[in-house]
């Protein structure tokens, strides 16, 4: 944090307040709001909300609490779901993935609608409800609507009622496995991020996972918002003909699935064009069956909305064996780079990498260098010699695993993990793991994950939180049913004898990314295991869920961390300005709107991670 | 993706380290066959089944139905009311009854809690019986866990029946 004398600092404070009040004057009311899942289309997470500044937000207070009414311990629920306020009207899903609306101002709860009681007539589902992170809201004219995703499903809902609409597919229902260029009769289908619309068209991502076993490619598809009638569909495994399907060997192209987005996908509504990051190929650790780069595998595509037309793609990683889809919503910005401004897509890696790509081309910004890997020591296996790796900015976590990097909290941590260590192989970034077992950092969570990023345009400034974890994987012939030659023997994450990271800390980070320079402008640990501050050890960070959003006034609030806390950070200083500790994990994206004239936060304080108590608290904090 | 997304071939170990690294939860590692399980009150499955009883009169999977439940303390005393209502092991069932307690039985069989396993689905519509992940509790008079209930061993299954190993299919959290 720089030190500032009084009159620096009375300078950056008129600044930023010429700054916020500017924004809020220009801001309609819509925009002071959250219409979608990442804020804004673009998924910038700014908001032009300023009431709640460095100088007041500690005196942020609960305003209201609305509880789901749903969560169990048993199984254990999570609410990942970042709620969207149009005309203040809340919407959010619940714990089960049902649909909920509030009023905003108050969390007075309007109505709910259940997709999997209503897909089983009525009666409680017996499907996991799976996962969603938010609801997409669509109008034209009086007709107005949310959209939900539940697993296989896409639900049209009448915003003002809460009742499926009935025009929209079969009882306001598109079941996401038809229409989709593959047999889906033994596989299974979950979207779990938002769809998004641009003007009649309602866009979908999702698919299969992973492997070993049989899984279902991630076509992302153009649904009509008011029939549900298939528009088009971008296959993300081109079939014969199609650009990149030389980049698969053989038949691959029939059998692999994955290749997914999973994430979340943005939209720039001037262009008419969509947004989306691909996941991995399965299956994402040995893909000896799967020979070339596999497009449209970890890349950023950009499609025109309205026809599914490719207009250009960056492939992030070639020939994926480490997991490393994109997990993030791409965020699209307007930066300042040596006088110029540049509409620019963001998009972060769990390689602890962020990408900016011009938004036209999806040429990369600050640049990027192809860097020789190490040759696969597995069966089959041929990795692309190269690997993307950006000039600028730094890696937000460490990258590539060194044994000098063992965890040093106490002797029998660094013991415990320096046994683990020395019986695996470990390198640079992107090298490979053999039969026996390999490290890979940064891990299967990144680096970045489903928080994606946050941007400040008027401070030209990206935001992004970012984890320290490490995993190990080994292998082991594929058992029967498996769609490859080799399954995994393990894959854990390398914790010491207590549980926590094998890794030196920080364990977790907040950083803030000078977009003018592709610069660290400040970082900070974000976090902390409250047991280890006790016992002497300096504050280490932990891992999060979730992502930060920015405001004019100046804040970056995130919570995510394990410790339970929502923070508010100083966007020039990232000093933490504000924190409460929230009855569960927070481990989801907040948001901010205005209602009736003033600024909320909100949270889900829902838990149930790895244990956790579960929850099912939404919680909006306001002056 | 996320911590939870339990993929395909992940060892139950990476659930164990997981929890591990939260300090709230660590589930037993499987040693089969297990120990036996000594419950607050001995009663044996072999002579309830004997009498004619089916595991679902007492394991009931209302609602949702992803758990079979425990009987209601009440239900039992439907019959024990008079037969051998002289034994001490009924009358510490009488007597958690009278006092509307649940009885603490100790779980044999128990999966992490971010697996989304369904009773229901498996015994009413895929006709799975219970002593596919049970074991023989017809036959104990004590039980103890002699199946394995590992990710591993539901994704074989799974596998060796057509049945879908999408992780959606039993988790929530991506």
């Amino acid at each position: 944090m720089p030190n500032l004398n009084r009159r620096q600092f009375l300078k950056q404070s008129a600044a930023t307040a010429t700054l916020a009040s500017a924004a809020h004057a220009a801001a309609t009311k819509r925009e002071r709001e959250w219409n979608h899942y990442g804020g804004d289309a673009g998924a910038s997470r700014y908001s032009p909300c300023d009431q709640i500044k460095p100088g007041n937000v500690a005196k942020l207070k609960v305003a209201w609490t609305h509880k789901t009414g749903d969560a169990s311990a048993r199984p254990a629920t999570v609410i990942e779901c970042t709620p969207i306020v149009v005309d203040g009207v809340m919407y959010l899903t619940t714990a089960r993935n049902k649909v909920q609306a509030l009023e905003a101002a108050t969390g007075k709860l309007l109505w709910t609608f259940d997709p999997g009681e209503a897909a089983a007539g009525g009666t409680p589902s017996r499907r996991a409800p799976g996962i969603n992170r938010s609801v997409c809201y669509w109008e034209e004219g009086d007709d107005k609507r949310i959209f939900t995703a539940y697993r296989d499903q896409l639900w049209a809902i009448a915003a003002k009622t809460g009742k499926a609409v009935e025009g929209f597919g079969k009882g306001g229902m598109i079941d996401l496995k038809d229409d989709f260029d593959h047999d889906m009769s033994k596989l299974t289908f979950k979207h779990s991020s938002p769809v998004v619309v641009y003007k009649d068209v309602v866009i979908t991502g999702g698919g299969g996972g992973e492997g070993p076993y049989p899984e279902a490619p991630g076509h992302i598809r153009g649904f009509d918002a008011k029939t549900g009638k298939r528009r088009w569909i971008f296959h993300t495994i081109p079939k014969p003909g199609e650009f990149g399907h030389d980049t698969w060997s053989g038949d691959s192209w029939k059998y692999t699935g994955g290749t997914n987005n999973w994430a979340g996908m943005s939209v720039d509504l001037k262009r008419g064009l969509v947004f989306a990051g691909i996941g991995s190929p399965s299956f994402d650790y040995w893909a000896g069956n799967r020979l070339g780069d596999n497009l449209y595998g970890n890349c950023v595509v950009a499609l025109d909305a309205l026809t599914g037309q490719r207009k250009w793609h960056y492939q992030i990683v070639h020939h994926d064996i480490w997991d490393y889809d994109m997990p993030a919503q791409p965020a699209l910005i307007t930066m300042k780079l040596n006088g110029k401004t540049i509409d620019a897509v963001v998009q972060p890696t769990k390689q602890a990498y962020m990408f900016f790509l011009d938004r036209e081309t999806g040429k990369p910004i600050y640049g990027v260098e192809e860097r020789p890997i190490p040759a696969s020591k597995m069966p089959g296996e041929v990795l692309s010699k190269t690997q993307p790796h950006p000039l600028k900015p730094p890696p937000i976590s460490r990258i590539g695993f060194k044994p000098e990097w063992i965890t040093d909290i106490s002797p029998e941590a660094t013991a415990h993990v320096k046994k683990q260590v020395d019986q695996l192989e470990h390198g640079e970034l992107f090298h490979p793991a053999p039969m026996e077992g390999g490290i890979i950092h940064p891990g299967f969570r990144g680096g970045a994950l489903w928080g994606g990023c946050s941007f400040d345009p008027k401070r030209n400034t990206v935001f992004v939180n970012s984890d320290e974890t490490t995993n190990v994987i080994a292998f082991k012939d594929a058992e029967p049913g498996m769609n490859v030659k080799y399954g995994l023997k393990k894959r854990i994450e390398l914790l010491d004898h207590e549980g926590y990271p094998g890794i030196k800390p920080p364990w977790g980070y907040m950083t803030a990314i000078d977009a003018g320079k592709g610069d660290f402008k400040w970082r900070v640990v974000n976090g902390e295991f409250k047991e280890l501050t006790a016992r002497g050890i300096k504050k280490t960070g932990t891992p999060s869920h979730g992502g930060s959003i920015c405001t004019a006034g100046g804040l970056v609030f995130m919570a995510g961390t394990f410790d339970k806390m929502i923070r508010a950070f100083d966007s020039e200083t990232g000093k933490v300005a504000w924190e409460y500790e929230l009855p569960a994990g927070g481990f989801a994206t907040p948001m901010t709107y205005e209602a009736n004239g003033k600024q909320y936060v909100v949270i889900a304080a829902a838990g149930g991670k790895s244990g956790s108590k579960a929850n099912d608290e939404f919680i909006a904090f306001s002056l | 993706m996320s911590l939870l997304r339990f993929r395909c071939s992940v060892a139950l170990l990476a659930v164990l380290a997981v929890a591990a690294q939260q300090k709230e939860y660590k589930p037993k590692e499987e040693k089969l066959p297990g120990e036996p399980v000594k419950q607050p009150i001995a009663y044996s499955h072999k002579k309830h089944v004997a009498m004619g009883l089916q595991c679902t009169n007492c394991h009931t999977m209302p609602g949702e139905a992803f758990l079979a439940t425990y009987p209601k303390e009440s239900v039992c005393m439907g019959c024990h009311t008079t037969v051998k209502k002289e034994s001490p092991e009924i009358q510490k069932l009488a007597e958690y009854a009278a006092k509307k307690q649940a009885v603490p039985w100790v779980r044999v069989y128990q999966v992490p809690d971010i697996v989304w396993f369904n009773h229901g689905v498996h015994v009413k519509v895929a006709k799975t019986a219970c002593t596919q992940c049970h074991g023989e509790v017809a036959q104990r008079d004590v039980l103890f866990q002699e199946k394995s209930i590992s990710m591993q061993t539901c994704m074989a299954c799974h596998a060796e029946h057509g049945a879908p190993n999408g992780c959606d299919v039993c988790h929530a959290s991506q």
